[in-house]
């Protein structure tokens, strides 16, 4: 017995010693195969919900699907349901919304403004931000210069990865009627639509045809709705041009729909371009206050630091001069 | 592709399949480590292996060229080009816009425009991380404690999938030999390796998403608007979260390399139990210190020059480790308090052993004295590292001392819980955790199958929605 042997069937003998790479692949393949089985609800839900349409979704759901239906033969999927609703969250993991009351609900949006125009820190303004990744860039800087006002009380709500399109994945609008409801904001700044620039699933709708396009417009309408109850003002911050010229080009039609259905909706429109894009092009660096500073991160897609205060500021002036608000920062 | 994806989950199971099969077949074996480990680093952008080829191809050259010169003066050259080149791809990549924006705002300031141009590179992935395995490869080829590798050998060593993309920063003298020779398919340690990924996957995806979603983020983004409690408890979660984030990486790399049969150090030990910074350093990303230790302060001289050279040489180390995460105020002020807190600690040792006492108090109200200061220094140096510029961290720093009145809605009695239960865990000792391994390792087949893929599902159940990246993946 060579010295290798030996020093083998010692290890093997060894109480929780190591074992052989054979068997350390049947525990592992067995354990990922329980853990699929048991969370198979949600991967098939995530799977819906955030993948997007192709062959790759395809094969994920044919692979799920059955996995998913004989977890819930035999309950396998129970334990997992039990914990996401006692994490109030849906059984497959979904996110839940509070509802608003419906004695609560307020109808269509009066035509007057109920904004002083002089806010002070005992009747403060309401402020709710709502926006995607690129909107908390924004978001960051503008609670900033809010805040610094001292007669401004600032809520925040952001999510990352989402957007109008797939509500589906987040529902926005339920969302947004919640924070409405909650927060009772005097004004709403949002800032989303990064990733908008996809096909609707359920019923499939393909991006960019009309079908598309009168869907997706009718989302943002809803939305816009729901951020103008109780005669609450709301500005939409245009998503900025892009380094990608490619993808620019269908964030071109965001914009454009998402424009359109701010002037159908009494909501102000500002052109974050005006501010990041002033000579009509991506710009990675700007001279802010006479230094130069790089405003967008180095994806071509985020803002820097810089960049959100850049615009923030933009914002602010927006917001003073349209809404007549006596407030300094 | 990142470690707790089902893309990865897939990938490891080919590639394990794949490793153990061609294990005896020592090109082979290679060959589909090289090609496995490029095709997860394309995963995010292909155009980067060329950069990871031509960082290997600079270190290959460097350490043949220092391997064959003749002369002591032509092994420097050789040394000093490839590290000149190897630090050259890492500046451009990572402090390129940042030097190009200040000398073009210094030469506006006198009229001269702008002379650099306002290059915007995308940061690759990993770049600090096989930059310094390199740079330590050639050095230790200079230095006579390794010889040179063969080109696939050295290939792999920089690729090696598992700690390609946050580390740990493996050595050369510690990674080759297993490259080199084969792996022994009956000693695969699976209790260990399984145990290093759940609890990876716990502390990354539910802790350390938890902290940064809790309050870590919201309080950063925005002092003004929260209390000074919450400020103080953002600043402890996100010395959680960093940890639980960081750790857990690294977990998962030692785990999925001891899958595959290799063995790679320790990074990270209890690191808040430390006593003093200087323990602090002993404990935190191990494989960065001693990196930094060997390659950077030891050559500046270490502690064998007077006090001011010693305290020079430390204030230079910390400084340009707080650097190498980015060109940033805010990491350079990371460093330089370190940097400050180290040479104290050194002075203070120094001026003890003079007077003949004892280097450390062992009384127990002094030790948890010393734990308790270190880990609220290593906290204030955190808020640096965190905060997205120095204004913000003004900010979260004067908050501290204004911010009393107002209620702290974000601090939960889950959130102070999870926070002393993190800092709690790192004093179990460690035989506790080995019983655990082994018992383990120990049970039947089903009985391991059942934990892990219990492990795995309280993991993904418990993880919130929308999971941020790893924080080190952007150094």
């Amino acid at each position: 017995m060579s010295e290798l042997s030996r020093t083998r069937a010692r290890r093997r003998r060894q109480p929780g010693g190591p074992t052989s790479a054979l068997r350390a692949g049947v525990v592992l393949l067995c354990a990922f195969a329980l853990w699929l089985v048991m969370d198979s609800t949600v991967l098939q839900r995530s799977s819906t919900v955030y993948g997007q349409l192709g062959a790759r979704q395809t094969a994920a759901l044919d692979i799920l699907n059955p996995i998913s239906e004989l977890s819930r033969a035999i309950g396998l999927d129970l334990p997992v349901a039990w914990s996401n609703v006692a994490l109030s969250r849906t059984a497959a993991g979904g996110v839940v919304v509070p509802s608003v009351p419906t004695t609560t609900r307020p109808k269509e949006p009066p035509t007057t403004t109920t904004i002083q125009r002089n806010p002070t820190r005992s009747h403060p303004l309401r402020v709710l931000l709502v926006g995607d990744s690129i909107g908390e860039d924004l978001d960051a800087a503008l609670l900033t210069d809010l805040t610094n006002t001292g007669v401004a009380k600032v809520f925040t709500d952001g999510r990352v990865g989402t957007g109008l399109t797939r509500l589906d994945a987040f529902p926005w609008i339920a969302e947004l009627e919640y924070d409405m409801y909650h927060y009772k904001p005097d004004i709403v700044i949002g800032l989303m639509g990064a990733n908008d620039s996809q096909s609707f699933l359920s019923p499939i709708t393909l991006f960019g045809t009309p079908q598309w396009r009168a869907r997706y417009l009718r989302n943002v309408g809803q939305f816009f709705s729901a951020g103008r109850v109780g005669g609450c003002k709301m500005f939409w911050v245009s998503i900025p041009t892009i380094s990608d010229k490619g993808r620019n080009a269908e964030w071109q039609l965001v914009r454009h729909l998402q424009q359109k259905a701010a002037g159908q909706h009494h909501v102000y429109f500002i052109n974050s371009d005006l501010t990041l894009a002033p000579n009509g092009h991506y710009a990675a660096y700007l001279t802010v206050s006479g230094q130069l500073a790089q405003v967008r991160q180095s994806d071509g897609i985020h803002l820097t630091p810089a960049g959100g205060a850049l615009l923030a500021q933009a914002v602010m002036i927006d917001l003073k001069k349209a809404l007549r608000l006596h407030l300094h920062w | 592709m990142l470690f707790y994806t089902f893309d990865f989950a897939i990938f490891f199971g080919v590639v394990y399949a794949g490793a153990w099969l061609l294990n005896r077949r020592a090109v082979a074996w290679k060959l589909w480590m090289l090609v496995a480990s490029y095709y997860f680093y394309a995963y995010w952008d292909w155009h980067f292996c060329f950069l990871l080829a031509a960082s290997t191809l600079i270190a290959h050259l460097g350490a043949t060229g220092v391997s064959l010169a003749s002369t002591q003066r032509v092994r420097r050259v050789w040394l000093a080009t490839s590290i000149a080149g190897l630090l050259g791809l890492l500046g451009y990549f990572k402090y390129f816009s940042f030097f190009a924006v200040s000398v073009d705002n210094v030469l506006r300031g006198v009229g001269l425009g702008d002379a650099v141009p306002l290059l915007t590179p995308t940061l690759p992935v990993a770049i600090s991380f096989f930059t310094f395995m390199a740079v330590s490869y050639v050095v230790d080829v200079y230095r006579g404690q390794l010889k040179a590798a063969t080109p696939i050998d050295l290939a792999v060593y920089l690729s090696f999938f598992p700690h390609l993309v946050a580390g740990p920063i493996v050595r050369g003298t510690e990674l080759l030999p297993q490259i080199h020779r084969p792996r022994d398919a009956q000693s695969v340690d699976l209790a260990r390796a399984s145990t290093l990924i759940v609890s990876g996957l716990f502390k990354k995806l539910v802790v350390s998403s938890y902290m940064d979603s809790q309050i870590v983020t919201p309080v950063f983004g925005s002092p003004g608007a929260h209390s000074a409690l919450e400020v103080l408890f953002a600043v402890w979660g996100f010395a959680i979260q960093i940890y639980c984030d960081f750790s857990g990486y690294t977990d998962i790399a030692i785990g999925i390399a001891l899958l595959l049969g290799v063995k790679f150090p320790v990074n990270f030990d209890g690191p808040y139990t430390a006593r003093s910074l200087q323990d602090f350093w002993r404990r935190w990303h191990i494989t960065l210190s001693r990196w930094l230790r060997d390659y950077l302060y030891i050559p500046l001289g270490g502690n064998r020059g007077s006090t001011l050279l010693t305290a020079r040489n430390i204030m230079l180390t910390m400084v340009l480790g707080g650097l190498w995460h980015g060109a940033n105020w805010t990491f350079l002020a990371w460093g330089a308090l370190h940097g400050v807190g180290q040479v104290t600690g050194h002075l203070r040792r120094t001026y003890r052993e003079r007077q003949g006492f004892a280097l450390e108090n062992d009384a127990t109200f002094a030790k948890v004295r010393q734990r308790f200061l270190t880990f609220q220094y290593v906290s204030l140096g955190w808020l640096f590292f965190r905060a997205s510029s120095m204004s913000n961290a003004y900010a979260m720093l004067g908050r501290l001392f204004t911010g009393w009145a107002q209620s702290s809605p974000l601090v939960t009695p889950l959130l102070v819980a999870a926070i002393a239960a993190v800092i709690a865990i790192q004093y179990v000792p460690r035989r506790y955790v080995d019983d655990a391994v082994a018992a383990f390792g120990r049970a039947v087949v089903p009985v391991q199958v059942a934990a892990l893929g219990l492990g795995l599902l309280c993991t993904t159940t418990l993880m919130p929605a929308g999971v941020p990246p790893f924080l080190y993946y952007r150094f």
